[in-house]
């Protein structure tokens, strides 16, 4: 009968039916195998339970937010003040797009957001001062990675509510790895300019004074951090809450930057909502399969057949990274997590690691599969911002990061303590 | 029907269908902006003034439920559900055509499961008088029946898709058949979306 459910499986791939879709068929046809009693008329049940969980509330709002944000046009002004900081160091504006990046991530929940915001603003500057252009498209691509791992995450409130993790200590444990992965992303431009000095550009110093009359371009992005961010740790918002607080701040400085209209929301809506009924769409199909998977036992074979596997715990968890790096270069990036950590979580925790810890590998892998090709949607952003050249030119460039970011997954599991920290010393 | 009027009629139809769920859609912004101001207050009043609004968050929670059923027709005439097209993509036109139809059927297939046991839930609330267990106790049966509604309103936007892209697909008129239930674009569309937005305004380039 697994035979069957594993045909099912193939013959929705091959035909490519959407996840949501995928996910679902998949529960009703494992329940109509292997239930004693059928359980899909639970199915209205766990769609309407999914569908109205507070904790999601912060998706679309999130998604809102970054779509307001991004019409604001304060990419472009913060990109500039950044750079009169960072144009010294060997790579000059590849740095500002890093770091404009990680800025961008304090206030979006999205890496697709924060590509397209920064890749946009960064491309033009290119060929201004001779960069070596495979690189400087690496930065933006991986660069934009980071809007998933610095609080406020999309991914993070997903994986929260799939695993029953606080968002909270997720947001905590995401903030020292996205300081030190944007600090590796510098330094691996630096290293790879001092090895081929002509790939770092013309070297460019900014004045002082310059630098701090920038300083209040960057006060807008910092004060929406302080706002969503904040608001959690002092203890008078939810992370729901917050985004809420979050949308309302970025309306407000929409409307002072002069960018607040209805043709404007509109758009910012139908954008919103997209990505919402999509997201919530493959939830809801997950939640279902989940609800069979468990009730029929076979959450408990598959736990069973891990541990009987023979293998060690820490060899286990590399298969599963493993797993996630090659199913990422396939599978859309939240979509895989949805799909993925209802089941590959309770294995994970049952080991004897820390769900919050496993949280941050999971957007790490996340992240590398945002530039992983065949399928990384920021790898497409950057080529489709560009409008021309091979495509390989961004892949070719997003390799050394590609490399960092494993280096990060590494660093994760040898120093747990570098995620484990903060949510560690602020809650338990 | 006559075929030279189904002929003309289709488009039509179909910009009548886009014109309705894209006013879901908007709708659904409006609610989200909507909860944003009315959490906002609640944080205020909760703050500042030691008291609160009840069960703002059983309204934002039904809210949500709502937007995302009410988006559903939009994301699958605009295509925006993701699909796992690796192998899909590297078949034929021709193949690629009828499998986007077969999956087309199953989505539909699924969504008139989904809708049946939204419905019957939203029914049985109404029969048993089901109220939530939140400070509100509200009568389920109320943002049940709106949210079973939406996901249902699916169903006839897919069957639409379907009898439009087999007419395109019998004819071998490829291209439509992938407008209307292709995957080809779905990152294409993101990425555009993503990026036309982007743009500082006019005159912000130059």
């Amino acid at each position: 009968m697994i035979g069957i459910v594993f045909l099912c499986l193939v013959v929705l791939i091959v035909l490519a039916v959407p996840i949501g879709v995928a996910l679902g068929v998949l529960g009703l046809i494992t329940d109509r195998l292997f239930s004693s009693v059928p359980m899909t008329e639970a199915m209205g049940q766990i769609a309407w339970n999914g569908s109205q969980k507070f904790e999601l509330v912060a998706v679309p709002l999130f998604v809102l937010m970054g779509e307001l944000f991004l019409r604001s046009g304060l990419a472009r002004k913060m990109y500039g003040a950044l750079d009169e900081w960072l144009s010294w160091l060997p790579g000059g504006l590849m740095h500002s797009n890093i770091g404009a990046c990680a800025m961008f991530a304090a206030t979006s929940g999205s890496s697709v957001a924060t590509a397209a915001s920064i890749g946009t603003v960064a491309l033009p500057e290119m060929h201004s001062h001779k960069y070596n252009e495979r690189l400087f498209l690496g930065s933006l691509a991986a660069g934009g990675t980071l809007g998933i791992l610095i609080p406020p995450s999309i991914n993070m409130i997903v994986y929260g509510v799939l695993t029953d993790t606080s968002i909270p200590q997720l947001y905590l444990a995401g903030f020292l790895p996205g300081l030190v992965l944007t600090l590796l992303f510098m330094a691996t431009i630096v290293v790879a300019c001092r090895l081929v000095p002509r790939w770092g550009g013309v070297p460019r110093r900014a004045s002082w004074r310059a630098r701090f009359t920038g300083l209040r371009h960057l006060l807008p992005p910092l004060a929406l951090f302080v706002v969503v961010v904040g608001s959690i740790y002092m203890g008078f918002a939810t992370p729901t809450e917050a985004a809420a607080i979050g949308v309302g701040a970025t309306a407000i400085i929409a409307a002072v930057s002069g960018r607040l209209s209805l043709a404007m929301l509109r758009e910012a809506f139908i954008g919103a909502m997209r990505t919402t009924s999509m997201v919530m769409f493959i939830v809801i199909g997950a939640l279902f399969l989940n609800f069979i998977l468990v009730a029929t036992g076979g959450m408990a074979s598959i736990t069973g057949f891990v541990e009987q596997s023979g293998l060690s715990a820490g060899w286990t968890m590399v298969l599963i990274v493993g797993l996630y790096i090659v199913l990422g270069c396939f599978m859309d990036a939240l979509a895989m997590v949805i799909t993925t950590v209802p089941i590959i979580t309770p294995i994970v925790v049952k080991l004897g690691y820390d769900p919050v810890w496993f949280g941050i590998i999971i957007v790490l892998v996340t992240e590398t599969s945002l530039i992983t090709p065949p399928i990384g949607v920021n790898l497409f952003v950057i080529q489709s911002i560009r409008g021309r050249g091979p495509i390989s030119d961004v892949i070719v460039g997003s390799l050394p990061f590609v490399i960092t970011m494993m280096l990060m997954i590494v660093i994760i599991f040898t120093w747990p303590q570098l995620a484990l920290f903060l949510p560690t010393t602020f809650y338990r | 029907m006559s075929h030279s009027g189904s002929e003309q009629a289709r488009p039509g139809f179909e910009t009548w269908l886009r014109g309705i769920s894209t006013a879901g859609v908007i709708a659904g912004g409006v609610m989200l902006l909507a909860v944003s101001a009315l959490v906002i207050v609640e944080i205020t009043l909760r703050k500042f003034f030691e008291t609160s609004i009840q069960g703002v968050d059983e309204i934002s929670s039904y809210a949500m439920a709502v937007a995302f059923a009410w988006a559903m027709p939009f994301a699958i005439l605009d295509r925006a559900h993701i699909r796992i097209d690796v192998i899909h993509a590297i078949l034929p036109e021709r193949m690629r055509a009828w499998f986007d139809l077969g999956s087309a059927i199953v989505f539909c297939l699924y969504m008139t499961i989904l809708s049946y046991f939204a419905l019957t839930l939203a029914w049985a609330s109404y029969s048993d008088g089901t109220r939530s267990e939140g400070l509100l106790a509200t009568p389920l049966v109320i943002p049940q029946s709106v949210w079973a509604v939406g996901l249902a309103l699916s169903v006839p936007v897919l069957l639409y898709l379907i009898v439009a892209a087999s007419r395109a697909v019998f004819a071998g008129d490829y291209d439509t058949a992938r407008r209307l239930i292709g995957t080809e674009s779905f990152t294409q569309d993101e990425v555009d979306q993503a990026v036309s937005v982007t743009d500082d305004g006019p005159g912000a380039r130059a």
